[in-house]
């Protein structure tokens, strides 16, 4: 049970690909348009905040303010999956960690992946968004190709982090399902930090609020943010370090909790 | 002597503690379990080990062990190279959305068959299952008796040099299950060796050329099973007569059925199930030469659960 048997499920591509893609299948079943909800569903929720906040808000560009909940949400839809998804990946893999050898890694993977087809689905629409408004895009977009990769690797500890504790202390997941509602509200995804005047400053303490620069501010502000990279490659850090010392030490007990 | 295919040296084994919480704030206690306590074993090749013993003796965890599940806490597990496979995953990773044959290629590959191997083998387990007309419509539209045969033949079609099984499996209808005992019978005489645990001394006697008799986590003994079964039957017996309740029609057709070969008919009051045995059995509903056995499965404690 050692942290490169974790990782040997990372490899078989090809099974955790149909795990992810069997998921997929099995929620939208027998649906005419299938993973296409996730898109339709983004599309509904985004159209309408924009539609009520956008005449709430007065002084502010539609344009502006309609590529910033977009992106905003789209990227928040795959923190906020991944990181209540990553309580349960451990959990709902127990007959199968159980019954087979399969490396935990692969049920890892497979969520992950899962979240990636997300995310590739709501950018289809931000992508569509942009040729829309006609928003006038810089080679500095290009650093989202990075950003893209950092949540991955970051959603890639935090399953780990998670998927562990909330095992071994199943309050952990509730506790984290709660806090990412409230999170919702104090991360700057329906409302711009020049919106709410001087508290604005408290937001930079918010994590997400620097995951989500990393991407929405060179599409949506066309500059790269040199704290948010800072506080994210920091946590990308931290988180890391955290998951490899839980692995090299509490991996072994997951089976005996589950 | 035949080669050695797996050895395993003085396993030891605890569920650890995972209560949560202190005083009226406590989850249900899970109080830290020794199961296995110090289990060594050898299978060699053209072996046939039993792990025979009550329920909660150890013999699934003692499997998982063996087949890299449970990491044990101490002692050494050695597969000299040979592959290992476990009979316990059937139908693990049949998605109902799926179709029949994709529903092959997710399952082989969790048994750790490449795409390519895997389409070789996709023929000849659809024959098997007999599933050619539906293989293309999704599992969902299955019935129970179609799923299990697709599980099984899948299961079966995976040639390991060790096979672990945890109880004698019997699938589909009649005519299916002949051909399921056979399918069996097949695998474990292409296999190098394997290991059964059951309850079912008959199976035992049938197919297994040593046991090794596990209680509460000790070896209590292991040799051939001719030498080893007479004595776990005739303790098996003294133990377990009193608290199984059988129904009237079951006693008929159990007094007249061996004692080696049990019928698998009864089923125990599920409300007595746990009721802790009194220690000189109360005689009366009991005349004294009964085999009683268990339906496998039921009376069945599941330790890993939380």
């Amino acid at each position: 049970m050692s942290i490169s048997s974790f990782f040997e499920g990372f490899k078989n591509v090809s099974l955790w690909w149909r795990l992810a893609w069997a998921d997929m299948n099995q929620i939208y079943r027998r649906s005419l348009i299938g993973i296409f909800w996730i898109s339709l569903s983004f599309v509904m929720f985004v159209g309408v905040k924009i539609f009520i906040f956008s005449a709430v808000m007065g002084d502010v560009d539609i344009r502006v303010y309609s590529l910033w909940v977009i992106i905003g949400y789209g990227v928040w839809q795959f923190i906020t999956s991944s990181v209540t998804d990553a309580c349960t990946v451990f959990i709902n893999a127990r007959s199968w960690i159980l019954g087979t050898k399969l490396s935990y890694g692969t049920f890892v993977a497979q969520n992950i992946t899962r979240h990636m087809i997300g995310l590739f689905l709501i950018s289809l629409i931000s992508l569509g968004a942009i040729f829309l408004y006609k928003y006038e895009q810089s080679w500095i977009t290009l650093s989202i190709i990075p950003a893209i990769f950092v949540l991955m690797l970051n959603s890639v500890w935090v399953h780990i982090v998670f998927g562990i504790i909330s095992t071994r202390f199943r309050d952990f997941m509730h506790l984290v399902r709660s806090i990412m509602h409230v999170m919702f509200f104090v991360t700057p995804i329906l409302y711009m930090p020049s919106q709410i005047g001087p508290k604005a400053a408290i937001l930079n303490y918010n994590p997400f609020t620097h995951y989500l620069a990393i991407i929405r501010e060179p599409i949506v502000n066309g500059r790269i943010s040199e704290l948010s990279w800072t506080v994210v490659i920091c946590i990308t850090i931290a988180g890391w370090v955290a998951a490899l010392a839980l692995l090299k030490t509490k991996l072994r007990n997951v089976v005996f909790w589950i | 002597m035949p080669q050695l295919l797996m050895k395993a040296e003085k396993l030891i084994l605890g569920y650890p503690d995972t209560t949560v919480g202190f005083g009226m704030f406590r989850t249900q206690r899970m109080g830290r379990k020794l199961a296995l306590k110090g289990v060594s074993l050898e299978l060699r090749q053209g072996e046939n080990l039993a792990l025979i013993g009550s329920n909660g003796s150890g013999k699934s965890t003692l499997l998982r062990t063996l087949a890299g599940i449970y990491p044990p806490d101490a002692g050494t597990i050695n597969t000299f190279g040979n592959s290992v496979q476990t009979l316990f995953n059937m139908g693990i990773g049949m998605k109902p959305e799926l179709t029949g044959r994709q529903n092959i290629m997710l399952m082989s590959m969790i048994g750790g068959k490449t795409p390519a191997e895997i389409e070789e083998m996709i023929p000849k387990i659809v024959e098997f299952s007999e599933l050619h007309a539906v293989i293309e419509d999704p599992v969902r539209t299955y019935s129970r008796g179609m799923a299990m045969r697709l599980s099984f033949a899948v299961a079966t079609s995976l040639q390991p040099e060790i096979l672990l099984i945890d109880e004698w499996i019997g699938a589909g209808d009649e005519n299916f299950r002949k051909k399921a005992q056979k399918r069996l019978t097949d695998m474990i005489s292409g296999s190098k060796g394997f290991i059964l645990a059951s309850h079912n001394t008959g199976i035992v006697q049938q197919y297994c050329t040593r046991s090794l008799w596990l209680d509460k986590g000790d070896v209590i003994a292991v040799g051939p099973t001719e030498d080893v079964i007479p004595d776990y039957i005739a303790k098996s017996r003294g133990q377990t007569i009193a608290p199984v309740r059988l129904p009237d029609t079951a006693r008929k057709i159990d007094s007249k059925t061996s004692d080696a070969v049990p019928t698998e008919k009864l089923q125990p009051d599920p409300a007595v199930k746990d009721a802790p045995k009194p220690s000189p059995p109360p005689k009366p509903a009991n005349p004294a030469n009964r085999p009683v056995v268990v339906q496998r499965g039921v009376a069945k404690p599941k330790p890993q659960d939380p």
